[in-house]
């Protein structure tokens, strides 16, 4: 029984000026795993290599217990992938492209792709390049969810979109998590996003890894830290792992709330983290 | 194949239309019966390519349960099969309107797709299609032009070794246009092996 449905294990990828450097990343199977970090952090490199549209210099990327490289239809044959970009075969049909792509999935299925263009709404008439950017995210989402994918590799698919198309699609992915045993590795900039959907959050930075836990994980470990400035001074600052100062008040990360409490006691304001502060700490941690 | 074959076709279905306007343009204008041939079996690769490339296509299709290989594969076997029907097609086509076209047009023809597809493939898989178009006509253009001006002495000096030392060299030209055409094939599954798309 695979636990982990995508592992990467001593990756390396060299550009002119960025690097990842031995990237080691499990992706379990079954639950939802949000991946972020800054622009240029490493986020599309990464999903590249695990879809082989990047090469990397080195190490191992395996999909399913299979080698990328050698096993590449196999694997993608239950694969659904979105791209932020979306603008593939922009001078066609949408009725043309899922022809053609239907035509390359062993495990295609007719019935759910209507299902999800009549949901969507989505005219099948129409060339890609007149979609706007929503109906093409949409479009994206529907040929991914119609052959029965094991595993959703998703860069971005909600950039750019409006709220109300964010959340279609979000309640989309909820809905077939709970039905189905399935896999979701999405990446993105929003961090709501990830704390409607993600089981497992993973940052990156600098193309290295910074974080690795799940939301349960990060509830109980990870808290925001409240209060004057004051409070703080040299022997105070050591509770915290990060510490944003303004004028008057601190904001703080801290992985002991029991210790911030009794140094502290009402003097502060002590709350469960959310993805965003976190994100913001960690990077200033580094 | 078949699949990628169609999309080729339905991409550029407003440049078909203008395949045979095109076709009789270069009848009127006394173009070489083997030239026209040329035209018509390399039209739809390279109209496919170029227009292709614009949407990203080869990022979209490795998104797909399509393999590195397979889009070298594809793009090589295509190549001949539109080379092959498409000449195979006008050549009737021609000969229903009453003009000759020998075997050894055919060659020569295919030759001349052979000969773009050579240049143009590796160089579109390595850098983008503008460049790789642009580069595989002075390329093409050029050795062109070295043909013409070595074809005379290589004439004479076939002549003692054969009674008809065109038909020769012909044939000469399109079995090294077929190796190349192979090894070009190698070279660009070697590029896309290594290349991040």
């Amino acid at each position: 029984m695979i636990e982990h449905v995508v592992e990467l294990k001593n990756v390396n990828k060299h550009y002119k000026d960025f690097s990842i450097e031995d990237l080691n990343l499990n992706i379990k199977k079954g639950f939802v795993t949000g991946f972020v970090g800054r622009n240029g952090a490493g986020k599309s490199t990464t999903m590249g290599m695990i879809m082989n549209l990047t090469r990397p210099n080195s190490g191992e990327v395996k999909v399913f217990g299979l080698d990328i490289k050698d096993y590449e239809t196999t694997i993608k044959d239950r694969i659904g992938y979105v791209d932020a970009a979306n603008n593939y075969m922009e001078n066609f049909k949408l009725k043309d492209i899922i022809k053609y792509v239907s035509r390359t999935y062993s495990n295609w299925d007719e019935d759910t792709c209507n299902y999800y263009i009549e949901t969507f709404d989505l005219p099948l008439n129409k060339k890609l390049k007149d979609f706007s950017t929503g109906m093409r995210a949409k479009a994206s989402i529907a040929i991914a969810l119609s052959h029965h994918a094991e595993l959703f590799i998703m860069d971005e698919p909600t950039t750019g979109l409006d709220p109300v198309v964010r959340r279609e699609i979000i309640d989309t992915f909820r809905e077939l998590m709970i039905n189905e045993d399935k896999t979701v590795l999405f990446s993105t900039h929003i961090t709501e996003d990830l704390e409607k959907l993600a089981d497992y959050v993973v940052m990156i930075d600098d193309g290295k890894i910074i974080l690795n836990a799940s939301k349960n994980e990060l509830a109980e470990n990870y808290f925001i830290v409240r209060g004057n400035n004051e409070l703080l001074d040299r022997d105070t600052e050591t509770y915290f792992s990060s510490i944003n100062k303004d004028g008057i008040n601190f904001e703080a990360l801290t992985t002991h709330p029991n210790e911030v409490e009794n140094v502290f006691g009402n003097s502060v304001v002590i709350e469960p983290i959310k993805i965003d502060d976190l994100l913001y700490h960690l990077k200033e941690e580094k | 194949m078949l699949n990628y074959m169609i999309r080729d076709i339905k991409i550029q279905t407003g440049y078909l239309l203008f395949l045979p306007v095109l076709i009789v343009f270069l009848l009127f204008m006394k173009t070489p019966i083997n030239t026209i041939l040329a035209v018509a079996m390399v039209y739809i690769p390279v109209n496919a390519m170029y227009l292709l490339a614009k949407s990203n296509i080869n990022h979209f299709d490795l998104t797909l349960p399509y393999s590195r290989n397979d889009i070298v594969n594809y793009r090589y076997m295509s190549t001949l099969l539109y080379g092959i029907i498409g000449g195979a097609l006008l050549s009737l086509i021609l000969k229903v309107f009453g003009y000759e076209v020998t075997i050894l047009d055919l060659e020569f023809a295919l030759q001349l797709t052979l000969g773009l597809s050579i240049v143009f493939y590796p160089l579109n898989f390595a850098l983008n299609t503008e460049k790789a178009l642009l580069i595989s006509i002075y390329v093409v253009f050029t050795l062109f032009m070295l043909m013409a001006v070595s074809f005379g002495y290589a004439v004479e000096n076939t002549q003692k070794m054969a009674d008809n030392p065109l038909t020769l060299l012909v044939h000469v030209a399109f079995i090294a246009s077929c190796i190349l055409y192979v090894v070009s094939w190698f070279i660009c599954l070697i590029i896309i092996k290594r290349k991040d798309i």
